[in-house]
């Protein structure tokens, strides 16, 4: 499996095999996620692979009632609002995510954890990253 | 390091500028509508202008290639006005096209090669659904994280960044209530504006078209009331609202440069642009902030300041980027016209009106005046040019002496912001 290219399409690999892999800079420390191929602090192109364990903090979020097309597939829509905007991960990195809370509401700086949600049918079945109250 | 001093290589002035009516237009192309911007512009020029004077023309568009399925837009806007064979350059920087190709122009002229310059922003929208308009604008932000991980939308994205700032300044929608109404008051002053109405005019109509229809009338004491509302403002991405959101619109918007050392050619009212920036950042997740400021509108702003010898308090009035009622509450703190969390409360004490300090988007913004996306930045810049010649109409500044105007257009969600500072000399 060619998991040494530190990009987009290595990163959904991972992601469908349900793990969380982001790239440390050998030189500064920074952690990215997704990976990518040139440090965005310090311009390094020494990459490694780190896995993170997904425990993070909702920095901003939306409900969403207005849905794009995807997710209107899914059934969403404004009877049905969804939550996504953007968490920090402890290990560094923020990232931009659903947040399925169920019946618990959202607030900024909510402790979650990052879980995968099998997602679609037939050709669109994928795994979705998605973050759930801890 | 990042250059800092930045100047022109000459001077360079603004001589003539103009908007389309912005609105819904069925019948009309980005060249149609351009074209009417263009007429409009000509009919600006002081001592008047020679068609045939233009030496290039820089066009802002986003996407026409998803709104109309038409790309190539340069060529096409040159012959519609009469202007081939001279070069003709489209400019994308999603909502911050124009701003953009303004910039170019200006750099084109500053360079030596040109001494007049048309530069120009288009978009029309109207022709595709709601939910087109919002698929299209969603590939102005990150598509695989953004739009394909996180099913995130231009408002949503918008929604994340309001609920950080609430959280960290305790402001609440009711704070984003005033900049819609501040700015539909002014847009009801733009006889160009989409919305040409204050809010309380809204609701008016609507109220008459529910008695028309023998539906039951809502009991609404104000436009506050009305805006509170679900069924009068629903809800598109929580906690923003319908009218948190510009319209979908129809537009462009033109202005002719020229060299400072011909302007007295074609007016005794010179404005000159005193600075130009534009910067980058990453999307959101990579701004290492916590989304309640943009930095590259700080970048660019810095840059701005210095490069026209400036600090925020000498802008006499700004355009700013309300493409959603939070982005003008925090562009007016990342541009230093209020303190950090503060923006909220001079917005909501109406510190922002148009006969206040510091006048914000007395065109009406993008809120009320219509955001077609790469009409914006251009429609901002010539409205800053009428406001420094005392030209608005209605809506025109009268309670202080206007020198320094700023625009303040933003592409995407942040991803580029370009900045000017007009002087009226």
């Amino acid at each position: 499996m060619p998991n040494d290219d530190f990009n987009f399409a290595t990163y959904q690999r991972f992601l469908a095999d349900r793990k969380l892999m982001g790239c440390r800079c050998q030189k500064c420390g920074r952690c990215s996620l997704p990976p990518r191929p040139i440090c965005p602090e310090c311009r390094s192109r020494n990459m490694e692979w780190t896995e993170l364990d997904g425990e993070g903090a909702v920095v901003g979020f939306g409900e969403i009632a207005v849905v794009p097309a995807p997710m209107a597939k899914l059934g969403y829509g404004r009877g049905r609002p969804y939550v996504s905007g953007f968490v920090t991960l402890h290990d560094g990195p923020t990232l931009p995510a659903r947040i399925e809370a169920g019946q618990h509401p959202v607030r900024v700086g909510m402790l979650v954890q990052a879980d995968f949600l099998e997602e679609g049918l037939g050709d669109e079945a994928h795994v979705a990253l998605v973050f759930r109250p801890e | 390091m990042i250059k800092t001093e930045r100047k022109l290589g000459r001077d360079v002035a603004v001589i003539g500028g103009a908007m389309s009516p912005f609105g819904v237009f069925p019948e009309k192309t980005s060249r149609d509508l351009m074209a009417d911007a263009y007429t409009a512009a000509l009919e600006t020029v002081d001592k008047q202008l020679d068609p045939q004077d233009i030496e290039a023309l820089y066009i802002g568009n986003f996407t026409s290639d998803l709104f109309e399925h038409q790309s190539h837009l340069g060529h096409l806007i040159a012959d519609w006005l009469g202007l081939s064979p001279r070069p003709a350059t489209r400019i994308e920087g999603a909502c911050a096209s124009s701003g953009l190709a303004f910039r170019e122009g200006m750099m084109a002229i500053a360079s030596g090669m040109y001494d007049i310059v048309l530069v120009g922003g288009v978009e029309k929208m109207s022709s595709a659904s709601t939910e087109e308009v919002q698929e299209y604008l969603a590939v102005a932000s990150d598509v695989q994280l953004e739009v394909e991980q996180a099913a995130l939308t231009f408002p949503g994205i918008f929604a994340a960044i309001a609920s950080a700032y609430f959280a960290k300044y305790g402001a609440t929608r009711e704070h984003l209530l005033r900049v819609a109404v501040k700015n539909h008051e002014n847009g009801a002053l733009n006889p160009n504006a989409q919305y040409n109405a204050t809010l309380r005019d809204v609701m008016e109509r609507r109220k008459e078209t529910l008695q028309a229809r023998g539906k039951p009338v809502p009991d609404w004491a104000d436009e506050y009331d009305f805006l509170r509302d679900e069924r009068a403002n629903p809800v598109v991405a929580a906690p923003l609202h319908l009218f948190d959101c510009s319209p979908i619109s129809d537009g462009a918007a033109c202005m002719i440069l020229a060299a400072a050392e011909v302007a007295d050619n074609f007016t005794d009212e010179v404005v000159r642009i005193r600075a130009s920036a534009q910067t980058s950042a990453p999307p959101p997740a990579t701004w290492n902030s916590d989304l309640t400021s943009l930095p590259a509108v700080q970048a660019a702003a810095r840059q701005a300041y210095d490069m026209a010898g400036v600090l925020p308090s000498d802008i006499d009035f700004a355009e700013v980027h309300d493409c959603f009622t939070p982005a003008e509450i925090i562009a007016t703190e990342d541009l230093g016209f209020f303190q950090p969390g503060q923006g909220a409360v001079a917005a909501a004490e109406f510190q922002t009106a148009r006969n206040s300090d510091m006048p914000i988007n007395v065109s009406g913004g993008l809120k009320a005046k219509g955001h077609p996306v790469g009409a914006t930045g251009l429609a901002q810049l010539q409205e800053v040019w009428h406001q420094l010649r005392g030209t608005a109409g209605q809506r025109q500044i009268t309670h202080k002496d206007l020198r320094l105007g700023l625009t303040h257009n933003v592409g995407g969600t942040g991803g580029t912001c370009v900045i000017h500072i007009l002087e009226h000399v």
